[in-house]
């Protein structure tokens, strides 16, 4: 199964730095999105942390096999955690900084994507979109009485997360697999696009670049922008080609 | 163009995009049950069990779920009657005031049966027997405490538990007593993940708490234990939150709900690791592996309400944290600890393990403080704010009853009974 992938990041129009990380090479069939977070220190160490930590350690390991993916991408994921926490508590500029995660690995005709915080990944097909990655915020715990109702009221911002790279020593992390058909495509990106740009939209914009997946990135940042750019914005594409 | 959905089964894979004729094959194949969740395009995702919300958001699934899925669970949902019979008609002209009189008997004996039933609170117990009866004489078994016949009917009826539990309401039904088994032997419970049987809401905790998990981890560490003890290392790790652990901060927060014994995913993990602990062989680090256990002990016991006087072979950071955790005087909990050379990480720890218990210290069994104390008090406040931080368990709970006796100037009893009311789940007033 051959995998095309295309990706952007930028500022966007109100932050002075990008925070957001990200890594994507079709050849390795590897995609990594991760979103330092706002308010809380060198967000953009730790989300660079995590997208070369992940990198690194697909690079020297051997090939996987379906059953070994899962065990692998926890390990990783868990590994690199522990190594933000460490460098967080080496120096006080860094304490406390944390990262959002989506990353998809490919294998086979299967993609397995990894998720903490409140990037996401969307499943597109004929003209239909999913969000397949659940924001891991109160808001949504909460709703799924995961957390006591009581939670948002001690917690004035709903979409406050609850997990994330960095924020506790044990780290849990969704892996979700998906069976791959011709012709999907899969768009990870930070909160940056999908806090300015409704999944309606967003849809009505990759509909309208079935066609030049190339151009997709880049016209999803523009329209980011174009709605405030409150954040930074990252977007990668990433296309399962029709035989 | 058909409409798609998706199905995500277990939190962890994705099925589909199908259209509603191939949901209903997927589901023939038994591909995925009640508990997962399907969504549409641009869509919300919503569990198959939760039948109100798909009603609402997708009533060209109801038939299905209906039909095909609650009628498998053994749920009538047919509400016609598949045949008549004949009923001859009563005449109406002269009505039989003897049947009457005793219809009407019988009826007001059930309902003053219903009424000693419900004063009796067996009604709910008897609408249970009739309502899932394997439930019901689980419950009946373990009726106040944990034993041996409870725990053998729910290993005869493993199969039946697990799929009644395929439902949500069954599922949360029977937790509480599986999550009971699973920990009074290894930390599993066959047919359902680890991760389940912990919930959500504890995930700071490890995702497997059973014994083997342990094992893996208490030979891993070995090399750090001294070090541990020593207050020369304090490395962020599984075996070292179960250590560090709060039992006051637990006590708290005990029971809670879904646990009936152990009474919390945190008390589940602490019997584990001890348990998996004690079957270890205690060769060359038998000293710290004795301390080890003795804290776990130590810890269990205080969250039981155990009377504490027996000895506990501890030392160094060990000792340093059961002597604060048994302080009762405030001016003392500096003594606990000792001469240790112990390195920053593992000073600001104990420092802030002692802020917290003094606050406790000072209103611990008081109605309200004296000016004197409540100045006494916020300066200890002020200082547990700042130092709490690098504690790994989250004090937010006791730093606002705290602040809340400071709002209320210094009246004891009644912020615990305004903390009471903001956080019903937690026990402040014993």
């Amino acid at each position: 199964m051959r995998i095309e992938m295309y990706g952007a990041t930028d500022m966007g129009r109100v932050r002075k730095n990008n925070q957001d990380s990200l890594f994507y090479n079709a050849e390795m069939g590897l995609l990594i999105v991760a979103d330092g977070i706002g308010g809380r220190k060198a967000g953009e160490v730790a989300s660079a942390l995590a997208v070369n930590g992940i990198k690194e350690a697909y690079l020297n390991c051997d090939s996987l096999r379906h059953e070994e993916v899962e065990p692998f991408l926890i390990k990783t994921i868990d590994q690199v955690n522990k190594d933000i926490i460490t460098k967080g508590m080496s120096s006080t500029q860094m304490e406390g900084m944390a990262t959002t995660l989506n990353a998809i690995l490919f294998v086979g005709d299967k993609a397995y994507i990894c998720h903490m915080g409140d990037s996401r990944t969307y499943l597109y097909q004929r003209g239909n979109l999913w969000q397949l990655t659940l924001d891991h915020n109160i808001e949504n715990y909460v709703e799924r009485g995961w957390l006591p109702d009581g939670s948002l009221a001690l917690n004035p911002k709903p979409g406050a997360l609850v997990r994330a790279l960095g924020l506790s020593a044990q780290c849990e992390v969704d892996v979700y697999e998906l069976k791959l058909q011709a012709g999907e495509i899969l768009l990870t990106c930070s909160d940056g696009l999908t806090g300015m740009v409704q999944d309606r939209k967003l849809l009505r914009i990759i509909k309208e670049y079935e066609q030049r997946l190339y151009e997709l990135p880049q016209r999803l940042v523009q329209e980011a922008n174009e709605a405030g750019g409150q954040d930074n914005i990252t977007v990668v594409i990433s296309a399962v080609a029709r035989s | 163009m058909e409409r798609l959905y998706l199905i995500r089964v277990d939190m962890e894979r994705f099925l589909g995009p199908f259209t509603l004729k191939e949901v209903k094959e997927a589901y023939l194949r038994m591909e995925f049950g009640m508990q997962d969740e399907i969504a549409g395009s641009l869509r919300p995702w919503i569990t198959f069990d939760d039948l109100e919300a798909i009603k609402r958001h997708y009533p060209e699934l109801v038939q299905l779920v209906q039909r095909e899925m609650l009628s498998g669970w053994g749920v009538s949902v047919h509400g016609q009657v598949s045949h008549q019979t004949k009923v001859k008609a009563i005449p109406q002209t002269s009505p039989n005031l003897i049947a009457r009189t005793l219809l009407l008997t019988i009826l007001t004996a059930l309902i003053v049966a219903i009424i000693l039933l419900l004063r009796e609170g067996q009604l709910q117990d008897l609408l249970l027997y009739f309502k899932d009866r394997n439930y019901f004489n689980a419950r009946s078994l373990y009726a106040e405490t944990y034993n041996a016949r409870f725990e053998s009917y729910m290993d005869r009826n493993r199969e039946a538990i697990n799929q009644a539990m395929r439902k949500k309401k069954g599922f949360q039904q029977w937790l509480p007593l599986v999550r009971s088994v699973a920990f009074e032997r290894d930390g599993h419970w066959e047919g359902l993940p680890n991760k389940r049987l912990r919930g959500k809401g504890d995930e700071e905790m490890p995702a497997d708490c059973s014994m083997g998990a342990w094992e893996q981890r208490w030979l891993a560490s070995r090399d750090s234990w001294d070090r541990f003890v020593e207050g020369r290392e304090l490395p962020r790790a599984d075996w070292v939150q179960i250590l560090t652990m709060d039992p006051h901060w637990m006590k708290l927060r005990s029971p809670v709900p879904g646990w009936i014994r152990p009474q919390s995913y945190h008390e589940a993990c602490l019997r584990m690791a001890l348990k998996s602990l004690q079957r270890l062989p205690q060769d060359s680090h038998g000293e710290a592996h004795k301390m080890l256990m003795a804290r776990m002990g130590w810890q269990l016991g205080l969250l039981e309400g155990a009377d504490q006087n027996e000895h506990f072979e501890m030392a160094g950071t060990l000792w340093a944290l059961s002597c604060i955790e048994d302080g009762h005087d405030a001016e003392a909990l500096p003594n606990c600890l000792g001469s240790a050379n112990l390195r920053s990480d593992w000073r600001q720890w104990l420092e802030a393990t002692i802020a917290l218990r003094r606050l406790a210290i000072l209103t611990e069994n008081k109605r309200e403080l004296s000016p004197e104390q409540l100045a006494l008090f916020e300066r200890g406040l002020a200082e547990a704010e700042d130092k709490t931080k690098v504690l790994w368990l989250s004090y937010s709970e006791e730093l606002q009853f705290y602040r809340e006796i400071l709002q209320q100037n210094g009246q004891v009893y009644s912020a615990l009974q305004t903390l009471q009311q903001r956080f019903p789940q937690l026990h402040w007033i014993p």
